[in-house]
């Protein structure tokens, strides 16, 4: 993007934004998604770590948005109902079977790559790895890990987002990335649960990764 | 410092939230404890590929857009084809301010892009930089009279580490790094983010301007 600077702005108009796609402004209800459809899929991702229907549901959740936005009530709380829209999409779609079982990924080709073929493989497979060591995660640690994760999101605001305090999102994130320490397969991973004492439990069992291998052609 | 203290100490360095005083407790903190510097490098790793699947995932969220005729591709692009303006029942500046991303486009005459080489890598120019010893004195320099002509503010004290790893000669370690300038410019014309044409390129539409107190 040669000679072109990106600014982002902190958007403090967001409600009369969406007072307008309640009221059925088709370009205000674009602009929202388009704000907020990043973070919605690491939302979705949190709640169903799956590649494979990430699409599906965001699309799923964009036609809920579309068709429900004149529902709303308050126009302040419009991320926490997006977010409760996706939340359903993401928990219907695990109660439909869709679903795959913690261990069997699907392979990861859809996954944008860069460089040659290997290059591709290698990164879809670090990917895959990577979600697959954040599904063992508790729910409660997933969601902020990725939101945090996600270009731009900072603890305030999924604090908002979630409704806790923002101590408590750094907390979960901090716990989070030790589980995921733990979990990896070149873990300190006994040395590290006999320091902490009984009571803890890893986050990944040993059979994740073979697992993942078993289901990476 | 308990268990949960250093997680968060280690969380923050990988997230590019620590302060100066932050990276020199942890610094302290593994010359107390080797494994301090085991988890950092593990949780830096951790942190690219989070920050990796994240930016697919953003990727994937980035090709869904509503549908047609709810504010989708098709229709705004139809309406914008048309000459309608976007946004017709919020004032003008205020869909410009909500779309969350403005693009600046600098005039080809202004600015320092202009100057960047644009045809690739044989065409970089040499002679700006001949005088200096080192790429860190260019820099040095570069800050130095960016400062003089209003052009450089400031260059951020928290640098983003990306990844760490053993150095190839065997001695020491890589550190790759993303180090932040922060600059002004003034500019004749702003353009906004007006999403993509009918071959997904991307469209820039001029921002006509709000008065200067609302932005």
């Amino acid at each position: 993007m040669s000679g072109v600077s990106e600014f982002v702005s902190d958007a403090p108009t967001g409600e009369v934004l969406v007072a307008a796609a309640k009221a059925g402004d088709p370009d205000a209800m674009r602009a929202l998604w388009e704000r907020d459809r990043r973070w919605i899929a690491a939302v979705l991702l949190a709640h169903k770590p799956s590649f494979e229907d990430l699409e599906d549901l965001l699309q799923e959740v964009a036609v809920t948005f579309v068709s429900r936005i004149d529902t709303l009530r308050d126009e302040s709380s419009f991320r926490a109902w997006l977010r409760t829209i996706a939340l359903n999409a993401a928990r219907a779609a695990g109660r439909n079977g869709k679903y795959r079982p913690r261990g069997e990924l699907p392979p990861h080709d859809h996954l944008p790559g860069r460089g040659g073929d290997e290059h591709r493989l290698a990164m879809n497979e670090q990917l895959g790895d990577m979600l697959h060591r954040v599904a063992q995660l508790p729910e409660a640690y997933r969601e902020p890990l990725l939101l945090r994760a996600m270009r731009g999101m900072r603890s305030r605001e999924i604090a908002a987002l979630l409704d806790i305090p923002p101590p408590t999102v750094d907390t979960r994130i901090a716990r989070a990335r030790r589980m995921l320490r733990e979990g990896r397969p070149d873990g300190d991973e006994s040395a590290d649960t006999k320091r902490r004492g009984a009571g803890h439990r890893p986050a990944a069992p040993p059979s994740a990764n073979s697992a993942l291998k078993r289901a990476t052609p | 410092m308990n268990e949960i203290e250093k997680d968060l100490l280690i969380s923050r360095c990988v997230q590019g939230e620590a302060c100066d005083e932050e990276w020199d407790r942890l610094v302290a903190l593994a010359a107390e404890e080797p494994r301090v510097r085991r988890e950092l490098g593990r949780a830096q790793r951790d942190q690219r590929s989070l920050a990796e699947l994240m930016e697919s995932a953003g990727a994937v969220a980035e090709r869904v857009g509503l549908p047609a005729g709810a504010g989708g591709e098709a229709s705004s692009a139809a309406r914008e084809g048309a000459g309608v303006h976007p946004f017709p029942r919020v004032p003008a500046w205020l869909g410009w301010a909500v779309a969350a991303v403005i693009l600046l486009a600098w005039a080809t005459h202004l600015g320092p892009a202009s100057n960047a080489p644009q045809g690739g890598p044989d065409t970089t120019p040499t002679t700006n930089v001949a005088g200096f010893p080192t790429a860190r004195d260019a820099f040095q320099s570069y800050l130095d009279k960016g400062r003089e002509e209003g052009i450089v503010l400031s260059e951020q004290p928290r640098r983003v580490i990306v990844q760490t790893r053993p150095a190839p000669s065997g001695e020491g370690f890589e550190v790759i790094f993303v180090q932040q300038i922060m600059e002004r410019a003034v500019v004749p014309r702003l353009y906004h983010y007006g999403g993509e044409d009918e071959y997904g390129r991307p469209t820039l539409v001029r921002w006509e301007g709000p008065s200067r107190e609302r932005m």
